[in-house]
């Protein structure tokens, strides 16, 4: 497994044990829309972001805040990789 | 669950009556707890989880007091005009009606979120407590701010599409004289006493036995509740798998905290009992 795919693998763990979802991980698909498919509100992504700083080890900057960035695991996984360098 | 007492009453404090409800242990209940809540829409969320817990704990002889903080829920006043130090003298009135007006002999603190670290601060003037337990207390106030800010940069974002502002939502949370939380205005004098709380930085010395829960999705206790357990005099933490019920507007479970609170109870009232002395001699009075 690659170093991108190992990354989208651990995002997916996250978001099925963050936000207490009834799926498997890997039944989320890299670009399917997380707010669409999974009813992620407010409260949800909140949970995601916290928990993105903690697994990651990355603080996330006010501006990095769009609804692009966290709307897919290929986006959050673009992005945790340019915050981690 | 057999029905459990329950009773409006009001505790007298600075020159307000705080709206409480209690909930009867029993008139052989000698064990008591005070309630205290966590902060703004913290509070809304956790409401059931809290009467359904208080109710569970009363059906098994613990007297159970819970109370509205001044200019919170039903008790008087505007919320913008109170904060932490009001609401720390709150807890203790409550702590004192309990022992004083109930006549319950032991006292515990159970507090959730910013309601924990509160107890904290007044079971350290007073030595108010005989026990307590904190459920996810706020260890970093200025963390805690932060998370505030970012709930209401995800709110934004959410809402606003793409008139949405990072920048502004930001400035305002930091140079506004009152920023509303999900609806709560929140006062500049609040948050820097939210923001002065560390208790990594004050130690607390609260020297009765204490159960810090962690709950999250793992069982493993995060570090800042592991290191504030060790800190303390006779403190341990335990990581609960339970979901946030106080970020939560729907239905969530809360067996799991419920019951590790309520083992942990028995086993705290069995080692008084088989202590020293034979009895709760050396609780606080």
């Amino acid at each position: 497994m690659s170093d991108a795919e190992q990354l989208k693998a651990q995002i997916k763990e996250l978001i099925v044990e963050r936000l207490f979802l009834e799926v498997e991980p890997d039944q989320i698909a890299d670009d399917e829309n997380l707010m669409e498919a999974y009813n992620i509100d407010s409260v949800n992504l909140f949970e995601l972001v916290v928990g993105l700083e903690e697994v990651f080890e990355v603080s996330l900057e006010d501006a990095d805040f769009t609804v692009e960035t966290f709307s897919t695991v290929t986006n959050i996984a673009e992005y945790l990789a340019k915050k981690r360098g | 669950m057999a029905r459990v007492k329950e009773r409006v009453v009001e505790i007298a404090v600075g020159g307000s009556a705080l709206h409480a409800v209690y909930h009867d242990g029993g008139a052989d209940s000698e064990w008591g707890m005070v309630f205290c809540e966590p902060f703004a829409e913290e509070k809304k969320c956790a409401h059931r989880v809290l009467v359904e817990t208080a109710r569970t704990l009363a059906a098994a002889k613990f007297g159970c007091l819970r109370f509205d903080y001044r200019g919170c829920g039903d008790s008087p006043g505007r919320f913008e005009d109170y904060g932490p130090t009001e609401w720390v003298e709150d807890i203790t009135a409550a702590a004192h009606y309990m022992r004083q007006q109930v006549g319950v002999r032991t006292v515990g603190a159970l507090g959730l979120r910013l309601g924990a670290t509160l107890a904290l601060q007044a079971a350290e003037v007073d030595r108010l407590f005989d026990f307590a337990l904190l459920w996810e207390p706020v260890v970093n106030g200025q963390h805690y701010l932060k998370l505030n800010l970012r709930r209401s940069l995800i709110k934004a974002m959410m809402t606003e599409g793409d008139e949405f502002a990072s920048e502004e939502v930001r400035q305002q949370h930091n140079e506004a004289e009152v920023v509303d939380f999900d609806g709560y205005p929140v006062t500049q004098v609040t948050r820097e006493q939210i923001a002065a709380t560390d208790l990594m930085e004050n130690r607390p010395q609260f020297p009765g036995p204490t159960l810090i829960l962690n709950l999250s999705s793992r069982e493993q206790v995060a570090n800042e509740y592991r290191e504030l357990a060790e800190q303390m005099p006779n403190a341990e933490a335990v990581g609960v798998v339970q979901e946030p019920f106080w970020n939560r507007i729907g239905l969530v479970s809360s067996d799991a905290v419920v019951e590790a609170t309520a083992l942990w109870l028995a086993e705290l009232q069995a080692e008084m009992a088989a202590g020293p002395a034979g009895s709760n001699n050396d609780t606080h009075k």
